[in-house]
């Protein structure tokens, strides 16, 4: 199999950077989207996802909207990622305190399904195999250990460059590249050794 | 011919793409209200700039406040200085006396002050 080499993966942007809107009604159209999927990856839980998106979205509304359009990226990222960490913790906590309660109290606390409309789609069978691929994706990305997840999420799916990801993620690019090349070399040993 | 197969990190990027292009619609709504809602909310921005200007003024006026306005010196004596005429009683009545006996005293010397010119009156003519 052909694969780039990790160093050039590390150093180099897996995509063109893309275009930053001048409004903050623009930016975040254009980030909102993937921002949820990133979420949803992360948490697993649509309106734990939808939850994290919401406050990143207002705290870069509130408290950024003067800054810099190109300062956007980074900072939304970065409220965006510490929302997914309390999100665990909040969870975590959860998990313990729902673990004290008689298991008929339990399934009270289970999310409910949510109808979802079909879309603009592919095809079923498309949409169905990216949906089990996604899932898979997911679960392999919640086994990484946190910074090793976000490494990955922030610098191969949504593409942003090493220092973009090193602001987004308060650390140093190496310590980007150092996650991301643990990250690779884990989701390599988990999803294409099982394919 | 047989293509080289994507890379690890093409793979899941494309995935990753392809499943936010396809996100429900209710989803895509849900996120779209919100976003709405985030850039239509007062931004804090407006009032903050105001915040420490206001406060430096309030301090500064209660300051000014504090060392220009005192009571007035007629109200002062008024409070401070006793009455020349105030009898016993009152004497009794403003101090902190708590003694039965003492306050009795106090009745019974002022009854005597009161008696004592009436007597004095009394045996002049004789």
């Amino acid at each position: 199999m052909d694969h780039p080499t990790t160093e050039a993966i590390l150093e180099t942007p897996s995509m063109p950077a893309r275009p930053v809107a001048s409004s903050m009604d623009g930016f975040l159209a254009s980030i909102e989207k993937r921002a949820f999927r990133m979420a949803e990856i992360a948490l697993q839980h649509r309106e734990d996802a939808l939850d994290a998106v919401q406050d990143a979205m207002f705290r870069l509304a509130r408290h950024y909207h003067n800054h810099p359009s190109e300062e956007w990226t980074p900072l939304f990222w970065s409220i965006l990622r510490r929302r997914i960490t309390d999100q665990y913790r909040r969870r975590k906590v959860r998990s313990i305190m729902i673990g004290w309660l008689p298991p008929s109290s339990r399934h009270q606390q289970t999310a409910t399904t949510v109808w979802e409309p079909a879309s603009r789609d592919p095809g079923p069978a498309q949409r169905h195999a990216d949906d089990m691929a996604l899932l898979r994706l997911s679960e392999a990305i919640r086994s990484l250990p946190r910074r090793q997840a976000e490494a990955f999420m922030l610098r191969i799916l949504e593409g942003l460059n090493v220092a973009v990801t090193a602001q987004a993620m308060g650390c140093s690019q190496g310590s980007v590249k150092t996650h991301l090349s643990r990250a690779l070399h884990a989701l390599r040993k988990q999803l294409e050794d099982r394919s | 011919m047989n293509l080289p197969h994507p890379s690890l990190e093409q793979r899941t990027h494309d995935l990753y793409e392809r499943s936010t292009r396809n996100l429900d619609l209710v989803t895509a709504t849900h996120l779209k209200v919100l976003r709405r809602q985030a850039v239509a909310q007062p931004s804090r921005s407006r009032i903050a700039p105001l915040l420490l200007p206001a406060g430096v003024l309030a301090a500064a006026l209660l300051a000014f406040l504090a060392l220009v306005w005192r009571p007035a010196p007629d109200t002062l004596q008024r409070t401070s200085v006793p009455s020349t005429v105030a009898t016993a009683t009152s004497l009794v009545a403003n101090t902190d006396v708590t003694d039965l006996a003492m306050a009795q005293d106090l009745n019974f010397y002022s009854w005597l002050a009161s008696q004592a010119p009436t007597r004095q009156q009394q045996e002049q003519p004789q």
